[in-house]
């Protein structure tokens, strides 16, 4: 078992199996011949840590057991970037509102655990599919920043994009 | 910037469009807002996928080279017009750092083959040439010393090619694991009977060719696993 106690001081006790599944942790625990692990992620207040945690950990407990991906294989890198199907368990696990899926990626990166960081990233890739500029803005509540004359400027750089 | 997506860093905001399904959806990121922009016309990667389908496509194609910077780029291009060489012509300075490259279409494989490896292709490991018509005089033989995949498809073509030619092709590459080969016509034997290419890497050989088929004695293939 193991103790991570994350920084806004909560105390939680996995399985090693669970806790290997960042990278993060399992390389410190190594390192340092211990069983306790904090990880001083974004200590500087950006958000309420152990919401995401929780969800982190939930998804470390389905996944126990499973092959970590290698790093070594740059095809296998490439396939991996270049899909977006995501499996119905993870699917159903990341349906969650926008902010807790922002909190979930960067705790999954800060923590690197590469498979969740996909599984985030992939339901943002497949939010923004299909969509124009001004839907994705909707979507996410994004204000559009560009002067009139920058917007000229891109819509003529980007002539062969709006090709039929 | 307290706007929940982005709190996303530049390198996951880039991630996130690494996985996509088709061009437009990058494209169309970029209009975003100044963050997005900046963000993602700074990810040399995102860029470095290049499909060029027809001549509507080399105005993307040239906005991906100058986006992806250094990066090792992947090219698809499909030619139907044998003299449309000027459009390879714009992917010959980026040849160095090409890692795959795949060309379709009615080509004249010698011309083409000369222009596109014209200098050093150390990145090289993918590449199919699949000629559905055009002149074949010959293969030029240029040094790829990462290739691991090839495979060259002549379909229809006029003229012929040597087999010595074939070999010298395979063995200018050291690395090489994967050969395809699709021959129907055009292909002159000029291997004495003797004659042995050794190819130390391959593990995996396909053809459809029947001069192909003749002449596998005359290869060493001490590794082969897979013989199709």
């Amino acid at each position: 078992m193991v103790l991570l106690v994350t920084s806004d001081n909560k105390n939680f006790v996995v399985d090693r199996e669970v806790a290997d599944r960042s990278v993060f942790v399992k390389n410190t625990l190594e390192a340092r011949g211990l069983s306790i692990a904090t990880p001083p992620m974004l200590n500087g207040g950006c958000f309420e840590l152990t919401s995401p945690f929780l969800q982190v950990l939930e998804y470390c407990q389905h996944h126990r057991g499973e092959p970590l991906p290698t790093t070594d294989d740059a095809n296998a890198d490439e396939n991996r970037k270049r899909t977006t199907d995501i499996g119905e368990w993870d699917r159903k696990f990341i349906t969650v509102d926008h902010e807790m899926l922002f909190e979930i990626i960067l705790a999954a990166n800060y923590l690197d655990i590469k498979p969740l960081l996909d599984v985030g990233c992939k339901t943002i890739g497949n939010m923004v599919k299909g969509k124009s500029p001004e839907e994705v803005r909707k979507l996410f509540d994004i204000v559009n920043d560009f002067t009139p004359e920058e917007e000229a400027q891109i819509k003529k750089e980007n002539e062969w994009a709006e090709d039929p | 910037m307290n706007i929940p997506v982005n709190k996303l860093p530049p390198e996951l905001l880039s991630r996130i469009l690494e996985h996509r399904d088709c061009e437009e959806d990058l494209s169309a990121s970029t209009h975003v807002c100044q963050y997005w922009r900046s963000t993602l016309t700074s990810s040399p990667s995102l860029w470095s996928h290049l499909v060029v389908e027809s001549k509507r496509d080399v105005g993307r194609a040239l906005t991906y080279l100058k986006r992806s910077k250094s990066a090792a780029i992947h090219v698809w291009i499909t030619i139907d017009v044998v003299q449309d060489l000027d459009v390879l012509q714009r992917f010959t300075p980026h040849i160095s750092r090409t890692r795959s490259f795949s060309i379709q279409g009615y080509i004249n494989v010698h011309l083409a083959s000369s222009l596109l490896l014209c200098s050093p292709v150390p990145l090289l490991e993918h590449l199919e040439i699949r000629a559905h018509g055009g002149p074949v005089r010959n293969i030029d033989n240029f040094p790829l010393p990462s290739l691991t995949e090839l495979e060259l498809c002549l379909l229809e073509h006029s003229g012929s090619i040597r087999i010595s030619s074939l070999f010298l092709l395979f063995s200018n590459c050291p690395r090489l694991q994967k050969i395809r080969v699709r021959i129907f016509d055009g292909v002159l034997q000029d291997l004495s009977p003797h004659h042995v290419t050794s190819l130390e890497s391959v593990v995996d050989l396909s053809y459809a060719s029947n001069v192909v088929e003749g002449i596998l004695p005359c290869l060493k293939l001490p590794r082969l696993k897979r013989l199709r």
